[in-house]
């Protein structure tokens, strides 16, 4: 079982609420990813349309809430951003994002760490987005993260693990839980990253912008299991050259050499 | 009668003289419980929102949870 912050969450697939054609789509997927872990943004209302309030479509008794810092682009912004969402929620909870360039949306590591260092003090449950650097996960878990979320690809792009290399050193070393967030765009690279031995994924943007994210939810949640059961499972050493499957001897054929010996 | 004016989410707006932030609030049709206030970057506090007067200049943040990732 997953736990964070000694809070436990059976379902090890997080997912996001963005980019949704509806509010009724969105609920109907949450529902059928089994996620217990659900994020959400800040933003001023929209004083034109009022009634849009997201709040209504999501049962907090059954998932638990994840605010982000999304727009904050220096950690000032971020702290500011963390303290509404806290007055707005009452939760601790927070996913922690610092990303001062809206072309690559990647995090800034250096303002992650010092709003990190401070929410942390605040008494915030942090979770910071960051790039898949092994280095800025020990420093962040050091100053108090409550667990790191490093990126397979930048933010919306479907890429996959584009950084296994830097995500599996960042598992092997972690004494909080990984979470591998943004870049998931099929449930094969939730598998990936669960037969690494990621604690949980995000997913977002595959399942709100899919064909029919109702059953693509299904998919990302059947994924994360078979990739969890898979990393508990062992895995088996891979290879460059080939090893038979079956047996190499007694081979039925009267011009196979090893019958011939 | 006198009139106070403020900025709301960037927009200008005027208000009569002591309307409270719970009274602006309404006139939006915004449930206070659904929305978190944060006047000249200060987090005003749900049960203050019945008592706190809005004056001239003030910058009021109406903030709400939205869908993201």
């Amino acid at each position: 079982m997953l736990t964070i912050a000694e809070t436990k969450f059976s379902s090890r697939l997080f997912v996001g609420t963005g980019k949704f054609s509806s509010a009724t789509v969105m609920e109907q997927a949450i529902k059928a990813s089994e996620a217990q872990m659900v994020t959400v943004a800040l933003r001023r209302v929209d004083l034109e349309n009022p009634d849009d309030d997201i709040m209504t479509h999501l049962d907090r008794e059954r998932v638990h809430f994840l605010p982000n810092t999304s727009g904050a682009r220096n950690a000032e912004e971020a702290v500011r951003l963390a303290r509404l969402s806290r007055a707005a929620s009452g939760t601790r909870w927070l996913k922690l994002e610092v990303t001062p360039d809206p072309r690559t949306l990647l995090p800034d590591p250096v303002d992650t760490l010092k709003a990190t260092e401070l929410l942390a003090k605040e008494d915030f449950i942090v979770l910071p987005y960051i790039n898949a650097d092994p280095i800025l996960a020990l420093r962040l878990q050091d100053v108090g993260a409550a667990a790191v979320m490093p990126l397979g690809a930048p933010i919306g792009t479907n890429l996959g693990i584009q950084t296994a290399l830097q995500v599996a050193i960042i598992i092997e070393q972690a004494r909080v839980p990984v979470v591998v967030d943004a870049g998931i765009g099929a449930p094969s690279h939730a598998a990936r990253a669960m037969e690494m031995g990621a604690d949980a994924v995000l997913v977002n943007t595959a399942i709100a912008v899919a064909g029919d994210p109702v059953r693509m939810a299904t998919a990302f949640k059947q994924a994360v299991l078979a990739g969890r059961l898979a990393f508990e499972a062992g895995l088996g050493a891979s290879s460059t050259s080939a090893r038979a499957s079956s047996p190499q001897r007694g081979m039925v054929g009267e011009s196979l050499h090893f019958i011939e010996e | 009668m006198k009139r106070v004016k403020i900025q709301c989410n960037g927009r200008q707006q005027t208000l009569a003289e002591d309307t409270t932030l719970a009274e602006l609030l309404d006139d939006l049709g915004l449930p206070a419980d659904s929305v978190v206030a944060e006047i000249n970057k200060k987090i005003i506090d749900r049960d203050q929102y019945a008592t706190f007067k809005l004056s001239s200049g003030d910058q009021v943040e109406l903030i709400r949870f939205v869908g993201g990732g």
